[in-house]
């Protein structure tokens, strides 16, 4: 892999953000990971990006579920309504800490959506993202 | 001027009247006048009148009322003579001056009268004749004086002041002496002493002084003109004596009153003590004495209350003299026991009249006589008791045979009991009509027993109401005290059953007797003298004795020569030592002389004390032993019998055994050591001491006998079976426990058995849908049941040795006595003839065989039979049940339908139907089975019309499988059951389940019987729309938290653990000064520690299950609130907010944990969310509303936006607000607790301006 790849993980938890962070910055040393607590500020920046001629858009977006205020799937529709996945083509994941089929089956609603990964990020799940 | 001529001069008063200058001569003259009228009213008095009366007044009834001495009266009868003589009158009296000085005066005075001479008036004078009568009173006076000294018995003598002797007459000589007159001067230094104070005080003294004739005077001294004394005498040795003697007296009397053991108080009118034996009060106490101290009035006396009859009495006694006596109880000190007194009231009157001037109380303690008359009397019931309670007659009679007591086995009839008390026994028989002989069989034992002084005994025999003999053993036992014939104790025992036990014996004896005659050895029996007293025909027979020659003679008669010899020796030592037998070979005489060898054994037995008999047998020692062993243990038996009574009592204290009865000991084998004093449930079967600690609380608990049947354990360890009766009684505050325990282990076996098989026998015949009827061999009744007599309408008629063959219509004997099943014409009373089927059984009962017939009325079923023939009939016969019924063809269509399926199903569900409109409402009763049928409870039910055919076809398409399953499979029977479900209108589910059974009948084609039955349609079950909405809420609620669980664990408790594995990854071992490693280091402790707090609220969460079970108590919400704001002090410091409360309810019965953790949660989330641009405001408001508790609170927060979040505002680990910290868990926390009590909370809130939570907690 070459290529400079932009991703962007949105995440109430800063632990994870870090853990996520560090995680990929050492096994991709090329790659920009940029992380956001709060999922609104992230669709606000997405939106904003996506109104400039050459958008900046990140190729992956890792997003988590249960956040406060805008959970995941608030996410996701504002996502769809506000057509960033019309312009940008960014995959989305849904990275959770949740086990719950629930979600997961959730998840499958949203074409949108790539795939749903369990926490943690191993190496072998960002290969075969970036790859 | 006119001057009267004469006070004489009759004048009228008119011109009296009229001439003003004779009134002015009458007033200013120096005549004292009055004049009066006849009432004695003055008119007119002169001046000097008025001046010598000091009356200043012109009515002078004043004037009269001071006359002295009834003068007025005197005055008036005076004038009132006059009056009626017209004359003059003249009077004299004493009048008492207004300044009272007393003057004497005379009155002279004139009738006036008028006209008609009749009297009008009186003209009065007076004149003060004071002086001269004074005079003439000292000159009577000096006269008597100077006589009387002289004549005087008792000395008089003057004296001067010096004690110088004056005078004295004749009688002073020994006075004078005795006062130490010597040369003319008294020189006693007490009279001298007396005389100068006499002289000097100028009053009288007095002193006594003995003389030498033991007279005793008493000298008075009365000073004249202060120079001299006369000195009189008064003899007092009398009055001196008579003194002594009634201080003697009363000193014999207040001795007397102080031994007493009574209080006496003599009281004034007033009710005020006068006196009382104060020594008998102050040997009590002095306080005692002091409270009954003269002049209280006994009204005031706490001690003795002063009862409203001891009142009555006291006053009673002041009015008529009466004499009274009360009993009063009285309280004494804290304990409060109660003394008894016995007060005595007693006029008192003065001495020589009938004046009462107080009574006398004599206040007797009789708390201890009371208390030894109660525990004499207790002791008495005690006895009584038990005598009461004995089955055996008991009477207790004086010596003239008259009845002092009789217990009920006595006499039953209590009125009996008590008015025969003091009877004979002659007027017990007159009084109940009977014959005589009984008192006098009595009278004679009585008169036997007193003669003799031993106790002793008649039988006697009766014949009680039921027609059974009673035989009654009469006891007589004197009982004498100081040798002194006193009471005779009378018994009655009740030997019916020993009779008869005697009657058995008889009867065995006959049959010994029979042995004794038919035993083909010799037997003989003699009496301890040796003279026979019988024999055996097998000893005439062997010796040709005839019994007349033998019976009665010596048995030396039937003994050879050296045999007679020998007997003495022999008999007295076998007599001396009768256990020993006596076995040996004689010879016998035999009538014709000749001897004859046998060899005898000789056994002794004792009938009673005077009474042995000496058996002697001839015989093989086998037969001789047998014999004998037999007669040894029947008399033993019979001994047994004639000797117990099968009752035994015993009394218990504290359930343990205190007295016993032979009875008791002989009962279970005890000696009296190994019984006494044990618990005596230690004798009771241990399955069965429940019973006896049972009914011993009972009595305990107050009921006055208890009777139950208990196993005992003899000391065989042989169980008896007994009946128990109880009674418990106080005996000096023992509690005594009798009881009667009667042996009925024989009789409980029989009559269990007996009862058994009669019941089940009697039960079983009784119950049998046929008649049956028990014949002998040869068909004679013996015993038939209610069912055979209904059928063959017997009634009450007596059957027994009746053939049973002549109640059939052939009366063939052969025909009734096959056995098995068989059809036959039965033949009622009537004559009328019945079709009867007849199941004929042979018993074996026993030496007799026994037929029994079991017989079956079938006219009911031969009639249905034959209308089952008749297809005309067949709806009829259907009717018969009481179900739905459908005649079907074998194709299954309905050829008969006996009832509406569907109306039927409910009229037997008892459901009312009705045709509703659109609305639900309805219009139209359906269905109509009797209102009394209906139970209540499905009066609600209705069902939809629509729905009536629903169920119609259903249950059609039922009975058309089971129809068609029948016919196919070719049975006769086939059931089938469906359920049925039915909505109702208020939507609640009503299952049913309706069996049908389709019958089919083999040889008919055509027609094919189906029966629904529609009885065993019942209503399973009705799920309440309530409760199974409850179900949905707590099983939503329990789901819900089960999916809050799943949720913590698959994400709340999975993302720490996450970082933690994401973490300890990104350590970088191999350079550990690596800058990041403190970072991840730190990231793993916020982690961990984040792990911990969910694990925490996890456990809060699951606490709230737990706590459930916490009992709920009356919270005050005002302490609530007040304990939650101080938990809260530091947040309130920094933020002030302010709170406002409006509590309509205060007190909650609730879980104060519960209560206490909600409101934190709420206070401080208002707390937490506040707006930063505005001051703080709670407002939390509590009331009432659907009769449960509301609980509101409000802020002015920053609000949650419920469009967003609603449906998840309670939801765990659910934040809302990034900017604030919080675990996500509060709400959760409060809802789930909210829940937990039974209640909902709601939210309603706005951005910005505010949240208002709402909790109503249902009151349940």
């Amino acid at each position: 892999m070459t290529k400079e790849n932009k991703i962007v993980l949105i995440d109430d938890d800063e632990i994870h953000n870090f853990i996520t962070e560090n995680f990929i910055c050492d096994h991709y040393p090329q790659t920009e990971v940029v992380s956001y607590q709060n999922p609104e500020k992230a669709l606000d920046e997405l939106h904003s990006a996506t109104e400039h001629p050459e958008a900046d858009c990140p190729d992956v977006i890792f997003l988590d579920i249960n956040m406060p205020e805008m959970n995941g799937w608030q996410f996701l529709e504002k996502f769809i309504s506000y057509k960033i996945d019309k312009i940008c083509g960014s995959k989305i994941y849904i990275l959770s800490s949740s086990l719950d089929p629930a979600d997961i089956s959730r998840s499958k609603q949203f074409p949108i959506v790539t795939n749903f990964i369990s926490k943690p990020l191993t190496a072998d799940k960002v290969d075969a993202i970036l790859n | 001027m006119v001057r009267p001529q004469d006070s004489n001069t009759e004048l009228t008063v008119s011109s009296l009247k009229d001439q003003a200058v004779f009134a002015d001569l009458f007033n200013n003259g120096p005549f004292s006048y009055y004049i009066m009228d006849v009432e004695m009213k003055t008119i007119q008095m002169s001046q000097a009148a008025k001046n010598l009366t000091g009356f200043d007044s012109e009515d002078a009834s004043v004037f009269h009322s001071n006359i002295e001495n009834s003068g007025t009266n005197l005055h008036k009868d005076v004038l009132q003579s006059a009056t009626i003589t017209k004359g003059h009158f003249k009077t004299s009296y004493r009048y008492k001056k207004p300044d009272g000085s007393v003057v004497v005066l005379d009155e002279k005075g004139t009738v006036l009268t008028d006209d008609t001479h009749r009297a009008i008036g009186f003209v009065c004078v007076i004149t003060d004749i004071t002086l001269q009568e004074k005079l003439k009173e000292d000159f009577q006076a000096a006269l008597a004086m100077a006589k009387f000294p002289l004549e005087n018995p008792s000395p008089v003598f003057r004296v001067d002041k010096s004690g110088k002797l004056l005078f004295a007459n004749k009688s002073s000589v020994d006075m004078l002496q005795a006062i130490g007159l010597s040369a003319g001067i008294i020189t006693d230094k007490i009279f001298l002493s007396a005389l100068s104070d006499c002289m000097s005080s100028g009053e009288t003294r007095e002193v006594s002084k003995k003389t030498s004739q033991d007279k005793v005077y008493r000298l008075s001294l009365v000073p004249q003109q202060s120079a001299y004394a006369n000195v009189y005498t008064a003899d007092i040795t009398d009055s001196l004596k008579l003194q002594d003697e009634l201080q003697d007296r009363l000193s014999d009397l207040t001795t007397i009153l102080d031994s007493t053991d009574e209080l006496v108080l003599l009281l004034n009118t007033d009710l005020s003590i006068r006196s009382s034996n104060n020594t008998y009060l102050q040997n009590i106490s002095k306080a005692f004495a002091a409270e009954f101290s003269e002049g209280t009035s006994i009204k005031t006396l706490e001690r003795l209350q002063f009862y409203p009859e001891l009142e009555q009495s006291i006053s009673a006694s002041f009015e008529d003299g009466s004499i009274g006596k009360i009993d009063v109880s009285i309280p004494q000190g804290t304990t409060l026991e109660e003394e008894y007194f016995s007060i005595n009231i007693n006029p008192i009157r003065k001495r020589g009249s009938n004046v009462i001037s107080g009574v006398c109380l004599r206040i007797k303690d009789v708390t201890k006589e009371k208390r030894n008359l109660e525990a004499i009397q207790k002791q008495k019931l005690f006895y009584e008791t038990i005598l009461d309670n004995l089955p055996a007659d008991i009477a207790i009679f004086s010596k003239d045979h008259r009845y002092l007591y009789v217990n009920p086995a006595g006499i039953r009839d209590k009125n009996l009991r008590q008015w025969i008390i003091s009877k004979t026994d002659y007027e017990y028989c007159e009084f109940r009509n009977i014959d005589t002989r009984i008192a006098d069989e009595r009278s004679k034992l009585f008169q036997e027993v007193i003669a003799s002084g031993k106790e002793n005994e008649i039988e006697t025999f009766h014949i009680t109401k039921d027609g059974t003999t009673k035989h009654i053993l009469r006891k007589f036992y004197p009982v004498y005290e100081n040798g002194e014939f006193k009471l005779m104790i009378g018994y009655g025992v009740d030997i019916t059953q020993i009779k008869e036990s005697q009657s058995k014996l008889q009867k065995n004896e006959n049959r010994y007797r029979a042995l004794f005659e038919s035993n083909p050895l010799p037997v003989i029996v003699i009496d301890l003298n040796g003279i026979i007293i019988s024999t055996n025909s097998a000893l005439l027979k062997e010796t040709g004795h005839n019994p007349t020659e033998i019976i009665g003679q010596h048995i030396g008669l039937l003994l050879s020569e050296k045999g007679k010899n020998a007997f003495p020796d022999w008999f007295s030592s076998f007599v001396k030592d009768p256990e020993t037998k006596y076995q040996s070979e004689i010879k016998v005489r035999n009538a014709k002389g000749a001897l004859l060898d046998f060899e005898i054994t000789i056994k002794k037995f004792d009938f009673g004390e005077q009474n042995s008999q000496i058996l002697i047998v001839a015989s093989n020692i086998t037969e001789r032993k047998k014999n004998a062993t037999l007669l040894e243990e029947s008399e033993r038996l019979n001994r047994r019998l004639l000797q117990e009574l099968p009752v035994s009592v015993i009394t218990m204290v504290e359930g343990k055994l205190t007295h016993i009865n032979n009875a008791f000991f002989e009962m279970l084998g005890f000696e009296p050591f190994e019984v006494i004093e044990c618990p005596f449930v230690d004798f009771v079967h241990p399955d069965d001491r429940y019973l006896v600690e049972k009914y011993n609380f009972e009595l305990f608990t107050g009921t006055d006998t208890v009777e139950y049947r208990v196993r005992m354990n003899s000391k065989s360890g042989e169980i008896r079976t007994v009946d128990i009766r109880e009674t418990l009684f106080d005996l000096k505050s023992n509690m005594v426990t009798l009881a009667l325990i009667t042996d009925v282990t024989e009789k409980v076996a029989v009559e269990n058995k007996n009862k058994e098989i009669e019941e089940r026998t009697k039960l079983i015949i009784e119950a049998a849908w046929d008649g049956i009827v028990l014949t002998d061999s040869q068909l004679r009744i013996v015993d038939w049941n209610s069912k055979s007599a209904e059928i063959f309408q017997w009634g009450d008629r007596l059957l027994s040795g009746v053939e049973l063959n002549q109640f059939f219509e052939n009366n063939n004997k052969e025909h009734l006595l096959r056995e098995g099943l068989y059809e036959t014409s039965g033949m009622r009373s009537n004559g009328s003839i019945f079709p009867s089927e007849i199941f004929t059984a042979r018993l074996f009962s026993g030496e007799k065989d026994l037929l029994v017939f079991y017989i079956r009325d079938i006219t009911e079923r031969v009639e249905v039979m034959k209308q089952l023939r008749d297809s005309e009939r067949v709806e009829q016969i259907l009717n018969l049940y009481n179900a739905e019924i459908y005649l079907l063809d074998n194709q299954v269509d309905v050829l008969n339908k006996m009832i509406a399926t569907f109306h039927s199903i409910c009229d037997l569900c008892h459901i009312t139907v009705f045709e509703v409109d659109e609305n639900g409402n309805a219009i139209k009763r359906i269905n109509g089975v009797g209102e009394e049928f209906r139970l209540p409870i499905w009066n609600e039910i209705m069902l939809i019309p629509s729905q009536q055919t629903e169920i119609v076809e259903q249950a059609q398409s039922s009975c058309s499988m089971v129809i068609r399953t029948g016919v196919e499979n070719g049975m006769e029977k086939s059931d089938l059951a469906i359920p049925l479900t039915i909505h109702n209108q208020t939507h609640s589910v009503v299952r049913f389940e309706t069996g049908f059974t389709g019958l089919f009948s083999e040889g008919n084609q055509n027609i094919i019987r189906k029966m629904m039955d529609a009885t065993s349609v019942r209503l399973s079950k009705i799920i309440d729309d309530q409760k199974l909405r409850k179900l949905n809420r707590e099983l939503t609620q329990n789901n819900a938290q089960l999916q809050q669980y799943s949720y913590i664990v698959s994400h709340n408790l999975r993302a720490p653990i996450a970082n933690l594995l994401g973490l300890s990854r990104l350590f970088n071992t191999k350079n550990l000064s690596d800058e990041r490693n403190v970072k991840v280091i730190r990231n793993i402790e916020s982690s961990a520690g984040n792990i911990d707090s969910i694990l925490k609220d996890l456990n809060k969460i699951l606490a709230i299950k737990r706590d459930l079970n916490k009992e709920k108590e009356e919270v005050n919400l005002d302490e609530i609130i007040y304990q939650v704001l101080k938990s809260l002090e530091r947040e309130f410091i920094e933020v002030r907010p302010r709170i406002d409360l409006d509590m309509k309810v205060t007190k909650l019965l609730t879980i104060k944990s519960y209560i206490t953790s909600i409101f934190t949660n709420l206070i401080s989330n208002s707390i937490k969310y506040r707006d930063v641009d505005r001051d703080c405001n709670i407002t939390i408001r509590t009331y009432m509303m659907n009769n449960n508790v509301c609980v509101e609170f409000e802020d002015n927060g920053m609000g949650i936006d419920l469009d967003k979040f609603g449906d998840q505002i309670f939801g765990l680990y659910k934040r809302y607000h990034r900017h604030v910290e919080g675990s996500g868990m509060g709400l959760h926390l409060v809802k789930s607790q909210i829940e937990a009590m039974g209640g909902t909370i709601s939210v309603e809130s706005a951005i910005n301006k505010g949240t208002k939570f709402t909790i109503e907690l249902y009151n349940d």
